[in-house]
C-alpha cells in the first residue's frame, strides 16, 4: 500500500460517517452530563450572553493572557468562518437536500459542548512563560490534564503542525487565487502578497494576530451581509417555503423532496452533520490554541466565547443555506462552485463580490492556521521552530494560488481530520475537570491553576 | 535615645515619657522636651532639673499643668526631642518630687488600661444596636465623643477619668475605635460573579492587599454609585475589576462593565 492509497483510507475514516456520529456523541455527552446545559438552561443562555455580548465594550486589564477574550474569539472565528461556509454549505445542501441542514444545526447544537470544553480546558492547562506570553490548547491539555496519554499532545501538535501547512495556507491561498485570478490578477502577484501579508502579520506573534482577526471578522461578516442580504431580500418570500422543506426534508426526505433522485435520508444526516461538524472546527481542537489566549479570570468565561463563536458561525452558514434553498437553484443539481455562481448571477455585484467575500474567508483563516501552526510547532520543537515556520508558512502562501502539491495537500487534510482523535478522546477524559469548572464557576469560586 | 549636637532625641516607644523626664531630671538639665505624634503634640520645660511647665495641644483643645503631665505620661509612640537652654513661657507646676510622684501614678492607671495605642483613632457608636447600662456619667461622655478623635476626647480636664471611661465604654462595646482612613477611590469595572450570597464584593488580591496594609484594620467597601456598603474579600486574578453576586447586581441595579467608584471603609 502506497503512501496515496494509505492516506485515502484513512481519510476515508476521519471524515467518514462513523466518525461524525463520534463527535456528535462526545458532544452530546458534554452538553448533557459535564456542562449540563439542560440544568438550568435559560440561565445558561442569559449567563452566556451577559459573558460574550455584554462584555465587548469592556477593556481587558491583564487577567493572565495576552488579548482580550473578545480577540481571542475573533482569531478562532478567522479561522472557523472560511470558505467552507459558503462553498460547503452549497456542497451539503447539493448532495444532501434541505434536510441537511436541520442535522446541521444538530451537529451545532452538541458542538457547543466541545467548543465549551475546548475553550475552558485551554485556558485551564494554559501554560504561562516568564516572558509573560501564554501559550494553550489541546496540545497543553492532553499533556498536561492526562500526564499518563502525553502522547496524545504530541500528536495532536504534529497533526496541527503539518495540517497547517496544507488545509490553513495552501488549499486557503489556492482559494484566494481562484477567486482572483478570474478578476484578472495574476496568480503569482496574488501568491506574493499573501506570502507578505501572512509573514508580517504572523511576525508580529499573537498581539499583531489578534489586531489582524479584530478587522478582518468583521470585514468578513459586512462582505457576508453585503452578498447575501440582497439575495435574502430577493428570494425572501420563499425563506417560509425554505424553512418548512428543512424539517420535513430532515427525516422523509424522498416524500418531502418528490422523490428527487437521490436525496435519503442518510446522505441528509451525513452530509448535513459534516458542516455541522466540519464548518464551525467543534471537537477539532484547532480554535481552543486560540482561546487559550485570552485575559480572563476564570476559564468557563472562555468557554462561553467558543459557544458565541458557534453561534456567529452557525448564522453564516444557515443564512447561506436558507438562501440557497429558497432560491430553489440547489434542485439544478451541478458542483458547488456552479451552484455559488448560479445563485451570485442575481446579485447586483454579481461574481465580484462572490470571489471577494472567498478570497477575504480563505485569508483569514490563511493567518489564524498559521498561529495554530505555530503554536503546535513551538510545543513541539521549541521556541526556536517559530521564525523558521513562519517563513516556511509564507513561502508555501506564495506557492499555493501557483497550484500544484496535490499530494501534499491531500495528506495535509487527512491530518487536519486525524487533530479530532487525540482531541476527542481527550475532551471524553476530562470532561469531569470540565463538569467541576462549570459547578465552581456557578458556585462564585476562583479558578486555581493546575500546577 | 541619640545625641546629636547638644540635642536628645527618640521615641516614647523606646524610651517612656516617665522614665525620660526622670533621666533629664536627674541629670539636673534645664530646656524644652517636644513630643509630637500625629495628633497631638506636647512640651515640657524643666529648669535646673525641676519640671516647671508642661502643655499639651490637640487639635483646638489644649491642656496645661499636672493634667498635661497625665496626658503625656500616657502616649504609647511619639517621636521627641530634648533643647537644651530653652526657658519656659511660665510656670505651670511647681517641681519637686510632686512630678514624678503624679508620673509614676499616671502611668500605673494608663498600664492598667487599654486603649488603643494610635490616639489618632476615631471614635464611634458601633454599627451594630446592643443594650448596655452605663452610667450617667459614662452616657454624658459617649455622647459627646461620636466621630472624635481618641487624643481630642482625652485632651480635657481629667484625663485618666476620661481614659477610664473610654476603656470602659470600648471594652463593653458601646463605642468603636477605628482608624480614620484616607484611601484614594478606585474606578472599577463591574464584574458577575455567579454563585450564592449577597453582600460581598471581591478586588484584586493585590488591590486588598495594597488596602489591608494602609488600614490595618477590618474594612468594608463603599461602592458608588449607588451608594452602598459591602464586605470585601480578595479574589485572584480581577485587576480592575469589582465582582459582585449575582443577587448584589439586580439588588444594586448594576450589570457587567459599569463603572463603579470603591472606598473602603473602616
Amino acid at each position: 500500500m502506497d503512501i496515496l492509497t494509505l492516506n485515502e483510507y484513512l481519510n476515508r475514516i476521519v471524515y467518514g460517517f462513523p466518525m461524525k456520529l463520534v463527535f456528535l456523541l462526545v458532544g452530546a455527552y458534554l452538553v448533557i452530563f459535564q456542562i449540563r446545559w439542560f440544568s438550568a438552561p435559560f440561565r445558561m443562555m442569559r449567563v452566556s450572553f451577559s459573558e460574550t455580548f455584554g462584555a465587548i465594550r469592556e477593556r481587558a486589564y491583564g487577567f493572565g493572557g495576552q488579548i482580550t477574550p473578545f480577540q481571542a474569539t475573533m482569531v478562532a472565528l478567522s479561522a472557523t468562518v472560511g470558505t467552507g461556509h459558503l462553498l460547503g454549505m452549497l456542497a451539503a445542501v447539493l448532495v444532501g437536500g434541505p434536510g441537511a441542514v436541520f442535522w446541521m444545526w444538530v451537529g451545532y447544537f452538541f458542538g457547543t459542548g466541545s467548543k465549551f470544553a475546548e475553550a475552558t480546558l485551554a485556558v485551564h492547562y494554559r501554560r504561562r512563560f516568564a516572558d509573560g506570553s501564554v501559550s494553550g490548547g489541546p496540545m497543553y491539555y492532553l499533556s498536561r490534564g492526562l500526564p499518563r496519554l502525553r502522547v496524545l499532545g504530541f500528536l495532536f501538535a504534529l497533526f496541527a503542525a503539518v495540517a497547517a501547512f496544507g488545509i490553513g495556507n495552501l488549499a486557503q491561498a489556492g482559494a484566494v487565487g481562484g477567486a482572483l485570478t478570474p478578476l484578472g490578477v495574476p496568480p503569482a502577484l496574488v501568491g506574493l502578497g499573501l506570502a507578505l501579508l501572512v509573514g508580517v502579520v504572523l511576525g508580529g506573534g499573537i498581539m499583531r494576530v489578534a489586531r489582524f482577526a479584530q478587522v478582518v471578522v468583521p470585514l468578513k461578516l459586512l462582505l457576508f451581509l453585503v452578498a447575501v442580504l440582497p439575495l435574502l431580500v430577493l428570494y425572501g418570500g420563499g425563506i417560509p417555503e425554505a424553512l418548512a422543506l428543512v424539517f420535513q426534508a430532515a427525516f422523509t426526505p424522498e416524500a418531502a423532496l418528490g422523490g428527487a433522485a437521490g436525496y435519503s435520508l442518510y446522505a441528509a444526516i451525513n452530509a448535513g452533520l459534516g458542516r455541522g461538524i466540519f464548518a464551525n472546527e467543534a471537537g477539532l481542537g484547532s480554535a481552543a490554541i486560540a482561546h487559550a489566549q485570552a485575559q480572563v479570570d476564570h476559564p468557563v468565561r472562555q468557554g462561553f466565547w467558543g459557544v458565541t463563536e458557534m453561534f456567529v458561525s452557525f448564522l453564516v452558514t444557515s443564512l447561506t443555506a436558507l438562501t440557497f434553498i429558497a432560491s430553489g437553484l440547489w434542485r439544478q443539481g451541478g458542483s458547488a462552485a456552479e451552484a455559488a455562481q448560479a445563485l451570485f448571477q442575481a446579485h447586483p455585484l454579481g461574481g465580484a463580490i462572490l470571489a471577494a467575500t472567498v478570497a477575504v474567508f480563505a485569508l483569514g483563516t490563511m493567518v489564524s492556521w498559521g498561529f495554530y501552526g505555530e503554536e503546535a510547532a513551538a510545543y513541539l520543537l521549541g521556541e526556536g521552530v517559530r521564525w523558521p515556520y513562519r517563513l516556511t508558512f509564507a513561502v508555501l502562501a506564495f506557492v499555493g494560488p501557483l497550484g500544484g502539491l496535490e499530494a501534499f495537500l491531500a495528506i495535509s487534510d487527512t491530518l487536519n481530520g486525524l487533530m479530532a482523535i487525540p482531541n476527542l478522546l481527550g475532551l471524553v477524559l476530562l470532561g469531569p475537570v470540565v463538569a467541576r469548572l462549570v459547578y465552581g464557576f456557578f458556585r462564585g469560586e476562583p479558578w486555581v491553576p493546575p500546577r | 535615645m541619640v545625641k546629636r549636637g547638644r540635642m536628645l532625641e527618640g521615641n516614647l516607644a523606646e524610651f517612656p515619657f516617665p522614665s525620660l523626664v526622670g533621666a533629664l531630671m536627674s541629670a539636673g538639665r534645664t530646656g524644652r522636651l517636644w513630643v509630637r505624634s500625629p495628633h497631638l503634640e506636647g512640651e515640657v520645660y524643666l529648669q535646673g532639673g525641676q519640671v516647671v511647665h508642661a502643655r499639651v495641644q490637640a487639635g483646638e483643645k489644649a491642656l496645661e499643668g499636672e493634667e498635661a503631665l497625665d496626658l503625656l505620661a500616657g502616649l504609647k509612640r511619639a517621636p521627641f526631642r530634648f533643647e537644651p537652654e530653652t526657658l519656659p513661657p511660665r510656670t505651670t507646676l511647681l517641681g519637686g518630687l510632686a512630678v514624678p510622684v503624679r508620673l509614676a501614678e499616671a502611668q500605673a492607671v494608663w498600664q492598667s488600661l487599654s486603649l488603643p495605642s494610635d490616639w489618632g483613632y476615631v471614635l464611634r457608636l458601633p454599627s451594630q444596636g446592643g443594650t448596655a447600662e452605663l452610667t450617667p456619667e459614662a452616657l454624658k461622655v459617649l455622647a459627646q465623643v461620636e466621630g472624635k478623635r481618641i487624643a481630642e476626647v482625652l485632651a480635657a480636664p481629667g484625663v485618666l477619668r476620661l481614659a477610664r471611661i473610654l476603656h470602659t465604654l470600648l471594652g463593653m462595646g458601646a463605642l468603636e475605635a477605628v482608624p480614620v482612613v484616607e484611601v484614594a477611590p478606585e474606578h472599577l469595572l463591574v464584574l458577575p460573579i455567579y454563585g450564592p450570597g449577597h453582600g460581598i464584593a471581591y478586588v484584586d488580591e493585590a488591590l486588598y492587599a495594597a488596602w489591608a496594609r494602609a488600614i490595618r484594620h477590618g474594612f468594608r467597601l463603599r461602592v458608588t454609585p449607588p451608594g452602598t456598603t459591602l464586605e470585601v474579600r480578595p479574589r485572584p486574578n480581577i485587576p480592575g475589576r469589582l465582582g459582585l453576586l449575582e443577587e448584589d447586581l439586580k439588588r444594586l441595579r448594576l450589570r457587567r462593565g459599569d463603572k463603579v467608584e470603591a472606598v473602603p471603609e473602616v
